[in-house]
């Protein structure tokens, strides 16, 4: 037998006599790999998965600068007239969907005739999208289904292929089902049905302009594949050279050049800011990994002191020390095999619960979390490599030279204790759990808050559903009969407030700017625009919303198109912009000269946490939009209300999708999403934190008076009293744990400032969330010392007697 | 005859593990008086150091009546157990015992402490009692740095720095060679000779020799009591 193997047997035969330990440690290492490959996982497919398709490395996305899509006509001209990379163009947009008597938003995905053959994606059934379809304007009614909304939607109908679909009011016949791995090039955001770019003008019927033909329209996300042995900058260079012919007009100097860059799942702006959150992410559940670690490797020194005896034996017969190191590193790399196994299992456990953070409302978000071959390497590889790391301490303490020494003075019948190593694990445990409690605590503390921070609207008696009229065709005037008499239906039902109509609702997330000129104090022109946030409201929206007028009045039924053009500003916007005398001032909006006619209290619109911004309102009479979300305050629960206004909305078009039906207060939850998956994740990872130092502790604590039962023994034949014994071993515990604290608390005051930005209400140094996690952590320590040195006072005092 | 300070009658002690029975003392009865220099031998396993653990108040009788100083104290709660022994009792150990993390003085001002003693009386006692064994100019090293014959000399620095009314001593030259082993005797009888009680167990008929009276011990039993060579 090898003396690699005969290291495995001994290593497994030592782990099946002590389950104690070994349950310990590989539940300790399995929560800690559970943690990041759970994170990982995610990190894994948002930002390093390449996406399933042939050759992922040779896709490229391109931007035309900073505005980043491009108009069709620029498409057609860059992919017909450069030759070192192939092209394609798609756009996600909302489709409506009937069927029957019903009607439903789904996101469509509209695709040049090369996307398919650019990506290499295969059909599950039928065929794909191809040139032939992208050849004359409206000539090619067909549809790709994606393999999810096919067997989700469809109940995986086998006859699909040939069917009509009713899609914006257009028949579309089905000629495929996509790959079930083929989720689109965008992560999340998943493509239920893809039509032919020649399909435009059917497809997004709201368009005035032939989008085909313009070139003042950009919107076309556009990818490629690069052909082979073409690199990304020579591919870049060779579209740039064509810059000239492909854009009508000159590209701005700070709108920059067209780029090309590796594909990521994600939207540029999106890709950074995930590219933050995820590694730090990561980097959070890496310190639960640590504190794991810290107490496998206390566990193992522990084990390695009582098992002294046995190594003395060893190296008594000959062996190197080497040998003994070897043989230690086994048992640990054994360890953190079972540990890597039963984390992936439970990371895949947490990994379910994840589309339950996904807030219900909003578009069908997906996220493949699969865990691949890349994620299995990472648990494995980590838990080794922590697993060799934190088994080295004790495998070379245990197998010191020295070893005899201690064995000789040990039986001179002199007690004496041991373990700073030990301690110092304790130390780091205590300080990183105290760092991860403190996070969570902030978030918690800030989420509370968050909730009594007043919005400035009303967010208990109202219902909010968005109606979409473009995607079916809608002029101006229609829509505008369309919505008048939706509002009109919703206000005459019993126990309806007031009803208006808005184009953005309070805490949407989004936001819409508009730059505007304060007239006779016009900036120069080439200067920068002032800019401030807008919102396209209806008649009685103050009073709807329950915002109060600080002067001035709201939009009236005179407020129409020919009337003289006005505007309602926020209490910011006059204070800080007009210096407070606001009534009858005049604004330059799109060179139409706008008058001020009320001013409204401040509310929250962007996120809960921001402070005051200027703010305009307009009328919708005056500027209209087609996609509006209608507010209907109610006098009591708003509950009943949600099953009416899709009958509302059915009596006046049985074909018009009711989009987004939420009470205010599931909205407003929406809008506490971010905070309340950052308070859940961090409550979860500082749980884990506690739990595992907790144990350290007590192991350290447990393993210490073990030890010292023979010095606890003298000291109790001495006369000492219980709660003397007692309180000697937690003193010395709670020094250990005190310094960890201590250390904690510095390294959180100092972290927790980066949170600052996300925590509403309180201050990133909160001292209460201080004093309370310090207490916490300080308390349960306190038990976890208690537990054992209690243990220890039942000693026996007869110890002192025997000679071991 | 004058009250003994110690009053042990029928005393026995039975320990039970995993379904034995082990008799270690059965029926002794044993008195020792204030002054005394009283020497426990026998053959390994009679029953010495349970007897010593019982005398000591480290261990309760299973039955019988033990009196210390005119009070029963066969069945006490061991927080009385741990005053009493503190304050009556001076062990000394086969191994020494002394606390490795502790200096020699440290050692010594233990008991003290969980006496509740000022400092400065603890300071006190500790020097004279390391002064009566000769250790004073150790009292700041750690065991570790001292000899078998001078860590077993601390120890009974400490067993008598707390005045007590009675030595006990188990086989307390058993770890040390015959010259350290035969200092550790004269001191003993050095601080009998200055009005101590003691109490040793001990296989060395020389040195049971030393003592006023001898007791043998035979499976739990006591066997023989004789006066020894240094009558008093
Ligand atoms: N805690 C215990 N549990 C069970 N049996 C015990 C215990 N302590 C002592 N004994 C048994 O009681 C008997 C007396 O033990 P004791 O230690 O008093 O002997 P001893 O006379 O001091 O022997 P030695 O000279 O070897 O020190 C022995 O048979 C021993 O096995
Ligand atoms: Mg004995």
């Amino acid at each position: 037998m090898s003396s690699f193997t005969l290291d495995l047997k001994h290593a497994l035969r030592g782990l099946s006599r002590t389950p104690g330990f070994t349950f310990l440690a590989v539940l300790s290492l399995a929560l800690g790999i559970g943690v990041n490959s759970a994170v990982f996982t995610i990190l894994n497919s948002v930002l390093l998965r390449p996406l399933p398709v042939r050759e992922p490395s040779r896709l490229v996305r391109v931007y035309a600068g900073s505005r980043e899509s491009f108009s069709v006509p620029a498409f057609r001209t860059l992919a017909r007239e450069q030759a070192s990379v192939d092209l394609a163009a798609e756009s996600l947009k909302p489709l409506n969907w009937t069927r029957g008597e019903q009607s439903q938003r789904v996101t469509g995905s509209i695709v040049s005739g090369g996307y398919f053959p650019v990506l290499g994606v295969q059909p599950f059934m039928g065929r794909l999208l191809g040139p032939e379809d992208d050849r004359v304007p409206g000539g090619h009614p067909v549809a790709v289904l994606s393999h999810r909304f096919w067997t989700r939607k469809l109940e995986a109908d086998p006859s699909i292929l040939g069917r009509a679909l009713t899609l914006n009011g257009h028949t579309f016949t089905v000629v495929g089902v996509a790959a079930p791995t083929f989720h689109g090039d965008f992560l999340g955001m998943v493509p239920e049905i893809w039509v032919p770019l020649s399909m435009q003008a059917q497809a997004f019927p709201q368009e005035k302009r032939d989008l085909l033909e313009s070139h003042a329209t950009s919107w076309l996300e556009v990818l490629g594949r690069l052909h082979p042995g073409v690199g990304r900058a020579q591919a870049q260079q060779t579209l740039q050279a064509l810059e000239a012919g492909v854009f009508q007009r000159k590209l701005d100097p700070d709108e920059g050049h067209i780029e090309v860059e590796a594909m990521g799942g994600l939207p540029r702006a999106i890709q950074s800011g995930m590219g933050v959150i995820l590694p730090a992410l990561q980097a959070v559940v890496l310190l639960v990994l640590l504190i794991a670690c810290s107490n496998v490797a206390n566990l193992q020194l522990a084990r390695a002191m009582a098992r002294r005896q046995e190594v003395a034996v060893r190296i008594a017969l000959g062996g190197s020390r080497a040998q003994l190191v070897r043989q230690f590193l086994t048992e640990s790399a054994v360890l953190a095999l079972l540990g890597a196994g039963a984390g992936l299992a439970l990371g895949a456990l947490a990994l379910r619960a994840v589309p339950s953070l996904i807030p219900p409302v909003g578009p069908d978000l997906f996220f493949d979390l699969g865990m691949d071959g890349r994620v299995v390497s990472f648990a494995v590889l980590l838990s080794l490599a922590t697993g060799l790391l934190f088994g080295l301490a004790p495998a070379l303490q245990s197998t010191r030279p020295d070893v005899m020494k201690t064995l000789k003075e040990e039986s001179a019948g002199a007690t004496s204790r041991r373990g700073l190593t030990r301690r110092l694990f304790v130390v780091a445990q205590v300080a990183l759990s105290m760092v991860l409690l403190v996070a969570s605590g902030l978030f918690l503390r800030s989420l509370a808050k968050a909730k009594d921070i007043d919005p400035g609207f009303e967010r208990s008696n109202m219902v909010l559903f968005n109606v979409d009229p473009g995607t079916m065709g809608y002029g101006r005037d229609r829509n505008a009969a369309l919505f008048e008499a939706i509002r009109h239906r919703a206000a005459s039902l019993p126990g309806v407030r007031s009803v208006a109509l808005a184009q953005m609702v309070p805490l949407e997330g989004g936001r819409m700017e508009t730059t505007y000129q304060i007239q006779g104090q016009e900036v120069p022109k080439g200067t920068q625009e002032p800019e401030t946030g807008l919102n396209k409201v209806g008649l009685a929206y103050f009073q709807t919303l329950g915002i109060p007028l600080l002067s001035g009045r709201e939009f009236a039924e005179g407020d129409q198109p020919g009337a003289p053009r006005v505007a309602v500003v926020n209490a910011t916007f006059a204070q800080k912009v007009l210096g407070g005398e606001a009534l009858g001032r005049r604004l330059v909006l799109d060179k139409e000269v706008v008058e001020i006619v009320g001013v409204a209290r401040d509310v929250k619109s962007g996120s809960l946490g921001e402070p005051a911004a200027p703010m305009l309102f307009r009328p919708l009479a005056q500027v209209p939009a087609t996609s509006l979300t209608v507010h209907v305050a109610t006098t009591g629960d708003p509950t009943p209300f949600l099953a009416l206004m899709r009958g509302i909305v059915r009596d006046v078009d049985p074909y018009l999708p009711v989009n987004e039906l939420r009470t205010m207060k599931q909205h407003f939850r929406l809008a506490l999403f971010p905070a309340r998956t950052g308070a859940l994740l961090l409550g979860i990872f500082g749980f884990l934190a506690l739990t595992l130092a907790t144990t350290g502790i007590y192991g350290v604590m447990a393993f210490d008076s073990t030890q010292r039962r023979r010095e606890i023994g003298i000291r109790m034949a001495l006369g000492a009293q219980i709660r003397e014994v007692v309180g000697l071993i937690v003193a010395q515990g709670m020094r250990v744990v005190c310094l960890g604290l201590a250390i904690g608390l510095a390294l959180a005051w100092g972290l927790a400032r980066l949170l600052s930005s996300l925590l509403y209400g309180i201050a990133a140094t909160d001292a209460f969330t201080f004093a309370a996690i310090t207490a916490l952590l300080g308390g349960v320590a306190l038990l976890a010392c208690l537990i054992p040195a209690l243990r220890a006072a039942q000693s026996e005092p007869m110890l002192a007697l025997r000679s071991e | 005859m004058s009250k003994p300070l110690l009053h042990l009658k029928s005393i026995k002690k039975v320990f039970t593990t995993e379904e034995v029975e082990t008799h270690a003392l059965a029926d002794v009865h044993l008195d020792i008086h204030e002054g005394e220099f009283v020497s426990i031998s026998g053959p390994s396993g009679c029953g010495k150091s349970t007897l010593l653990a019982i005398l000591g108040l480290l261990d309760a009788p299973s039955g019988g009546e033990y009196w210390l100083n005119g009070k029963q104290v066969a069945q006490l709660t061991l927080a009385q157990r741990a005053r009493i022994r503190n304050r009556e009792i001076g062990f000394i150990f086969q191994n020494f015992n002394l606390i490795g993390d502790l200096t020699v003085f440290e050692n010594v001002e233990l008991p003290l402490v969980y006496r509740g003693l000022p400092a400065g009386e603890r300071r006190q006692r500790v020097l004279d009692s390391l002064e009566l064994v000769g250790m004073s100019h150790r009292a700041g090293h750690l065991p570790s740095q001292l000899s078998g014959g001078q860590q077993q000399r601390v120890a009974v620095a400490r067993a008598v720095g707390g005045r007590p009314s009675i030595l006990l001593a188990d086989e307390p030259t058993g770890n040390l060679d015959s010259t350290n082993g035969d200092a550790v005797m004269d001191l003993l009888k050095d601080l009998h000779r200055r009005g101590s009680t003691i109490c040793m167990v001990t296989h060395d008929t020389r040195f049971a020799r030393h003592a006023q009276r001898s007791i043998q011990l035979f499976d739990g039993r006591v066997v023989e009591e004789a006066a020894g060579e240094h009558t008093a």
